[in-house]
């Protein structure tokens, strides 16, 4: 199991974190904190010498920022391919060259655990057809998944229609959905396990909080 | 209808109006808490402090004006329904031009919508100076013996530039809103221009209206867009994340 890099996360899913060779897809609204779990991810794989890819379609120094405001510290830097700031370019046109160059950094690091994170999933679905989109993130979810590689990656609720956002989910072992949830006249940031591979289905919902201390989830009692 | 009829009726608009910008005011002050990232929470701040900028100048035009302006403290009763009015206008400007800078970005094209970023500048220094105007003038209304010169100075100044910029910031942000992949930010930023076009059409519907009835209807008639203008505050505020509904029985 890969730590989530949130203990009270980890405890939730058997207390070990996301399955080994497993892909993770975390969807939301936008600015609801799906970043900082992917964050906290990279943050754990780092601190535990594990091999980090942060694949985004924002510049490094953008991420960096982030990064430092959810109290990241950026000691320790995931290798990137990133729109600007990255020796490996992000060109969301050329969907061949991410695949090759993020296959390629996991390829080269063959001795150790890979995680990669990603929130290319939402830019490449606006940009080209589902069908298409469906199969490129088969291939590279296979691809990875021949490898100790975890693949963590981030999808915007509001940028697509109902069901693309659906159809993806297939592709991945485990489903996360975060967003604010109306109870009574509260409004409350909650997140559903959806699906996680090897886990009995978890019903129920969690409430999250997000500072510059850290991240942390526990069950939700509705009232 | 009466005249007293039409008086309750627009006092009505404005409670009603009130009411729904405090619920939307709740609302995007709930939501900021929700929200993890730095920039959605302030455009929920922003949003917030919009709304109790139009609450306080619906209640301080409730407040009963000294006859005649001498000292200081009757200058600040007089001038407060007009200042709590201009700090209104002023944070919709800015709010809206941050917005406008945000869907630039946005745009996959990073088209400037209806060339924004040349106007900006010199529509936020019209509204300044036209603002000072306005607070100003409230010194003289009451006491200057040239009453209807002042007033239709501002009338000719204040009024009609408030309207420009403004409805042109309104056209630019419903325009930029159409371009825009992120469907939230889309609907937000649509929401906030009608808000705000029916926010100018409130506030200068009255001068065509005073040539053809009278003060009472054309309160009245005014009042009305700004119902509409705090229902669509109030949706843009609710369109900044959509939520989700608690399914009980599942815990």
């Amino acid at each position: 199991m890969v730590s989530t890099g949130v203990p009270s996360l980890d405890n939730i899913l058997s207390g070990d974190g996301y399955p080994d060779r497993s892909a993770i897809l975390v969807e939301g609204p936008p600015g609801i904190g799906k970043e900082a779990l992917g964050y906290w991810f990279i943050r754990s794989g780092l601190v535990q010498g594990d091999y980090c890819l942060y694949a985004t379609h924002r510049p490094v120094s953008d991420v960096t920022r982030d990064m430092k405001g959810m109290g990241i510290s950026s000691e320790r830097v995931p290798d990137w391919i990133a729109s600007a700031g990255s020796p490996v370019k992000c060109d969301l046109h050329d969907t061949a060259g991410i695949s090759f160059n993020i296959k390629q950094a996991v390829h080269s690091n063959v001795n150790r655990r890979v995680r990669v994170a990603t929130d290319l999933v939402s830019p490449l679905l606006v940009l080209n057809p589902l069908e298409s989109t469906y199969s490129y993130w088969s291939q590279l979810i296979g691809d990875l998944k021949q490898q100790d590689c975890v693949l963590f990656a981030l999808a915007e609720e509001g940028m697509h229609p109902q069901g693309s956002l659906t159809t993806m989910e297939q592709l991945f072992d485990g489903v996360i959905e975060m967003r604010l949830y109306e109870e009574g006249i509260a409004i409350t940031p909650l997140f559903r396990i959806k699906k996680m591979l090897g886990q009995p289905p978890l019903h129920g919902y969690f409430r999250f909080t997000v500072s510059a201390t850290g991240m942390e989830v526990v069950p939700h009692v509705v009232r | 209808m009466s005249v007293d009829y039409i008086l309750w009726a627009t006092d009505a608009s404005y409670v009603i109006s009130s009411i729904i910008l405090l619920a939307g005011t709740v609302r995007a002050l709930q939501l900021a808490r929700g929200f993890a990232a730095h920039a959605f929470r302030n455009r929920a701040y922003w949003l917030a402090g919009l709304m109790i900028a139009l609450i306080a100048g619906n209640v301080a035009s409730q407040i009963p004006t000294p006859a005649t302006v001498v000292t200081l403290q009757d200058f600040i009763i007089s001038s407060i329904g007009g200042d709590t009015f201009v700090a209104a206008l002023l944070i919709a400007l800015v709010f809206v031009d941050r917005n406008l800078i945000v869907l630039k970005e946005l745009d996959f094209f990073h088209r400037d919508s209806i060339r924004w970023s040349r106007v900006r500048v010199p529509g936020l220094i019209a509204m300044i100076l036209v603002s000072a105007e306005l607070v100003v003038s409230f010194f003289f209304v009451n006491t200057n013996s040239n009453l209807n010169s002042i007033t239709l100075l501002v009338i000719l100044t204040f009024f009609p530039v408030v309207a420009i910029v403004l409805g042109y910031a309104a056209t630019a942000l419903v325009l930029a809103a159409r371009r825009t992949p992120d469907r939230t930010m889309r609907r937000f930023a649509m929401l906030l221009g009608i808000a705000l076009a029916l926010g100018v059409i409130s506030f200068t519907i009255w001068i065509p209206l005073s040539f053809v009835t009278t003060t009472e209807v054309e309160n009245f008639i005014a009042s009305l867009p700004a119902v509409g203008s705090a229902y669509f505050l109030y949706r843009a505020a609710m369109s900044l994340s959509p939520l989700g509904r608690v399914e009980k029985g599942t815990e």
